[in-house]
């Protein structure tokens, strides 16, 4: 019994071995197997059959490339080119098809690709970006969840600044903004604090200045160009005074390029941090460097050597041990992350103004991944369904001589020269693309994609990758044609026609497009039911202004003369945005406090704002220099502490952390005071003692232009240094879940693209398979069937394949938002069959139109002109 | 004439392609070491012996008729030359000569 080695073996040892050796070499190889599987069984022989073939691939036996055969080679491939564009130009129609559906798909991935190669520049300007590092924090409080935070407390600097593999330290505050005045000129700037080592360690470019020594002082500022331009016009800014950041006399000591768009500190000036350190001890605050005081620093540093990193890494490990034993509930945890890696990088609370959120950009790159897989099976299944077509032209190819890996170059060409072509459309369609993607400001991406001649290389190395997905099946399938059946006889071929594999390329298309109408509709409802959210008091025609340092009782007063102006009150903080201030407060047990978010407000704050009183009442207008004793509070906050009902509550007494003990004199209703994905946690209103930053005015007004443009007015009286800031309530909640637009926006633009790939794909398919089945719908006909029946039975392959799309679309997309995305809100839709079942609806009556626009005029042809010109 | 010298391997495998005069191929090598040696012989390295040898010009390879068996592959059939006789020969010259030379040793008692 002639039983053969394993054939992929064999296989493997035909392809690398030197024709000269193959022969005896295998015949021996083959007589010991077939000794082997006597002396010790089938199993064995195969093995030691695999390990010889294995061990034989040596330098003798392997074959080497001539350069002939790489001419021979190029010379087939230039051949398959010509042959590629005849094909294409013949087959008007499917070209157009396969040709935009790939360009539309490409045209997404070019744009991922621009986006991830700017990303990825972000901070590479910096010389020696390998050996920086920022120390993070993560910061965890009771039962809450860890919050990994990209400030950290300045003790940190202080104790690395003392270590041998740290070279230098760099430590800096935000929060630096404010008026500078120079002669004239009243000028508002924002930027940091930063210490000495700054210049050095971060490569700015130093137009002005020395660098080494700029920071060193107090008092000390340096600008940025477009800065000193603003304040100085032409001239040198070196030496001159500007008045400013609290209240101090600075001298500039250099002048820097402006950070380019790509760096994630971005900044108007620095001033030195010994400044800030002195002024803080001259108020005698000695606060600076507790372990605690984390939120408002940032520490860098610039390592002697990467290699050790796990040196600072085990030191900071126990800094954070040793800190952390004295505080009980609270911990926070110092390490360290790379430069490289803060942009694109993990989603961190308190970054400096450019973030990138990694999470966000794995979600794209795979949506486009999904897009441009669903336009490769587009392709993928009308070159199936068009193989017959072709079978001559493989079959004389074969005979000439074509082996079966040749014939199957040629169709992977052809495909790859088809996405080749694709590109440049796709190229084009990138730029047409481009500002509408940069629009969707929401997500605040510092990127302008500008498309550099070298991304060239990787966008054609995609195409070519598109290529060769789209283009290996059908090459299998026509490959695999057998010469002289396809010469003979081409009706007998047997093809692999692959039934179920196109309806599986199909309902996944379907499924696609399905699933993103329904994601758009989704995110789209539960957008519109944030925004219009009942918040438990009013917002409509609520105008918030930024009083801006001006004084807020004065400018209350100006705005409320104004008709128009109903009422007008004061707070230092816009709720129900996304926005939180808190503190720790205590009832009568002082080991049992917990977290509380409030605002500040003045006496007419509640009112206008319209919030419920449960019991007690409001506040009353605070006399000057008085220090405030009651608190407001919400049903949260009774809970908390088992107060009782309201009316109970109302006297009773609460200590707020560094602030004493504050009586309770009303309640108010529970309202919604975070974005609606988050619950309620305990609130407190109280009146300040300091001045207010917002001013609310609830407008009253048939022309809001008019009212608008008379604020604006009363606001230019007042303050001409800085612009009028105001916003409507409304808006400014719109703005808060700006998050969801651009998710909407992204989702919606997916969803028609996966639309049109998927119609194309219909439309080409419906129209191949009516064409080869001309003659059987005639006959049909002539033997009685109906035009409708017979529309029915020619699209039953495409409306199964819709339905069961519309079933699994449906199922993934339930479980996508009830589970992973719709949960993480405290309040949310519920989603109904009509959402699920929109994405089925929809490409239902897409398809209809396409296909039965086609079939009718199929249907209704002469079956006796068709069959007697067949 | 360039004195070749070749590994303990090549000359067991030389030695056999010589007992088995024209007649020696991959195959029939290996099972007679393998006999001779008590251990597994592994084909790829003989291939690499006679490859080797034959580049040196100790042996000299030719094809035999298509049979059968072995899927129609031919053997290949080694034969030695007058240069390997020549070296078989200086081989064993050298190892009877330093043998002759070894005293009586005892081991032991």
């Amino acid at each position: 019994m002639m039983t053969d080695p394993p054939r992929w073996a064999d296989r493997i040892l035909e392809w690398y071995c030197r024709d000269e050796i193959l022969e005896d070499l295998q015949g021996d190889l083959h007589e010991v197997f077939r000794k082997n599987i006597r002396e010790k069984g089938l199993l064995r022989a195969r093995l030691i059959y695999i390990v010889d073939v294995i061990k034989f691939f040596r330098f003798y036996t392997v074959k080497q490339f001539k350069p002939e055969s790489i001419m021979q080679a190029l010379i087939l491939l230039l051949s398959y080119w010509k042959t590629s564009l005849r094909n294409i130009t013949r087959t008007k129609l499917f070209s157009l098809i396969n040709l935009s559906g790939l360009a539309i798909s490409m045209s997404t991935g070019i744009l991922m690709i621009v986006l991830l190669a700017e990303i990825h520049q972000f901070d590479m300007m910096h010389e020696k970006r390998d050996r920086i590092f920022r120390v993070i924090n993560t910061f965890k409080n009771g039962n809450d969840a860890a919050e990994p935070c990209a400030s950290t407390s300045p003790l940190v600097a202080q104790k690395l600044a003392g270590l041998d593999a740290v070279d230098k330290v760099v430590l800096m505050r935000r929060n630096a903004s404010g008026d500078f005045q120079f002669e004239d000129k009243t000028i508002p700037l924002g930027g940091f604090w930063a210490s000495t080592d700054f210049l050095d360690v971060f490569s700015f470019e130093v137009l002005e200045g020395d660098p080494q020594t700029a920071l060193r002082d107090p008092n000390t500022i340096v600008l940025t160009e477009t800065t000193s331009q603003k304040l100085f016009g032409n001239v040198s800014a070196l030496g001159k005074s500007l008045h400013g950041l609290n209240d101090n006399l600075y001298t500039v000591t250099a002048v820097v390029k402006d950070p380019p768009l790509h760096s994630h500190l971005q900044f108007d000036f620095l001033a030195s941090f010994v400044t800030f350190e002195e002024n803080r001890r001259a108020q005698g605050d000695e606060s600076l460097y507790d372990w605690s005081n984390m939120w408002m620093y940032y520490t860098y540093i610039l390592l002697n050597d990467v290699a050790q990193k796990t040196r600072v890494d085990q030191f900071l490990e126990k800094i954070n041990q040793e800190e952390n034993k004295r505080y009980k509930n609270t911990s926070y945890s110092a390490s360290l992350q790379r430069l490289t890696e803060i942009v694109p990088g993990p989603n961190l609370s308190n970054q400096t103004r450019t973030r990138v959120n990694i999470n966000m950009i794995w979600i794209l790159l795979a949506l486009s991944v999904i897009v441009v897989l669903s336009a490769c099976f587009n392709y993928t299944n009308l070159s199936i369904a068009r193989s017959l077509g072709r079978a001559r032209e493989v079959g004389i190819r074969k005979v000439i001589g074509a082996t079966r890996g040749q014939v199957l170059t040629q169709f992977v060409m052809e495909a790859i020269v088809f996405s080749l072509f694709a590109m440049v459309l796709a190229l084009g369609l990138f730029f047409l693309i481009r500002p509408y993607f940069l629009s969707i400001g929401e997500f605040d991406l510092p990127v302008n994609l500008d498309f550099k001649i070298w991304y060239l290389v990787p966008v054609s190395a995609f195409a070519v990758m598109t290529g060769f997905l789209a283009g290996f099946l059908p090459s299998l399938v026509l490959s695999k044609i057998k010469a002289i059946i396809a010469l003979k006889d081409v009706t007998r071929i047997r093809l692999f026609s692959g039934i179920n594999l196109r309806i599986v390329l199909m309902v996944f298309q379907f499924t696609i497009a399905m699933a993103m109408i329904i994601a758009t509709i989704i995110s789209y409802r539960q957008y519109r039911f944030a925004v219009n959210f009942d918040l438990g008091y009013d917002t409509e025609n609520v105008l918030n202004i930024e009083a801006q340092g001006n004084d807020s009782r004065k400018l209350a007063l100006e705005f409320s003369r104004i008709p128009g102006v109903q009422a007008v009150s004061r707070s230092i903080m816009i709720p129900s945005t996304g926005d939180s201030w808190g503190n720790y407060v205590k009832h009568i047990d002082p080991a049992d406090s917990t977290i509380y978010n409030y605002n500040l407000v003045d006496e007419n704050y509640l009112t206008l704002h319209n919030f419920t009183f449960l019991a007690g009442r409001n506040f009353k207008e605070l006399p000057e220099g008085s220090v405030p004793k009651e608190i407001i509070v919400n049903e949260e906050m009774l809970r908390r502490f088992d107060l009782g009902d309201p009316i109970e509550a109302i006297g009773k007494q609460l200590t707020l952390l560094d602030e004493g003990a504050y009586q309770i004199t009303g309640v108010v209703a529970d309202f919604q005071f975070k974005t609606i994905d988050s619950g309620n946690r305990p609130f407190v209103f109280k009146q300040s003692t300091e001045d207010y930053a917002i001013l609310n005015l609830k407008l009253r007004s048939n022309d809001m232009q008019q009212l608008m443009g008379q604020l604006q007015d009363t606001w230019k009286r007042i303050d001409q240094v800085h612009p009028f800031e105001a916003e409507f309530f409304d808006d400014r909640i719109e703005e808060a879940y700006a998050e969801y637009t651009s998710i909407i926006k992204i989702v919606g633009f997916l969803s028609l693209l996966s639309i049109s790939i998927s119609v194309l794909g219909l439309l080409g398919m419906t129209i191949f398979l009516t064409q080869s089945r001309l003659r059987e719908i005639s006959i049909r006909k002539i033997l009685g069937a109906s035009e409708s029946s017979l529309a029915l039975h020619l699209s039953r392959t495409f409306l199964s394949a819709i339905i069961i799309s519309g079933l699994i679309a449906a199922g993934l997309t339930y479980y996508f938002f009830e589970v992973r995305f719709l949960s993480n809100f405290a309040h949310r839709i519920n989603i109904g069959i009509l959402d699920l079942g929109s994405g089925l609806i929809i490409i239902s009556l897409i398809a209809l139109c396409t296909m039965g626009w086609h079939l009718i005029k199929v249907v209704r042809a002469n079956p006796a002109t068709i069959l007697r010109s067949e | 004439m360039k004195s070749t010298s070749i590994g303990e391997f090549e000359e067991l495998v030389l030695l056999t392609v010589a007992a088995q005069h024209d007649q020696a191929y991959g195959v029939s090598i290996k099972e007679s070491l393998e006999e001779i040696l008590d251990r597994k012989v592994n084909i790829s390295a003989i291939h690499v012996a006679l490859k080797r040898m034959e580049d040196k010009g100790l042996v000299k390879g030719r094809f035999g008729g298509i049979t059968s068996e072995r899927g129609g592959r031919r053997k290949k059939f080694y034969v030695i030359t007058i240069a390997g006789k020549k070296e078989v020969d200086r081989q064993y010259t050298i190892r009877t000569g330093i043998y002759h030379q070894i005293p009586k040793i005892s081991f032991g008692t």
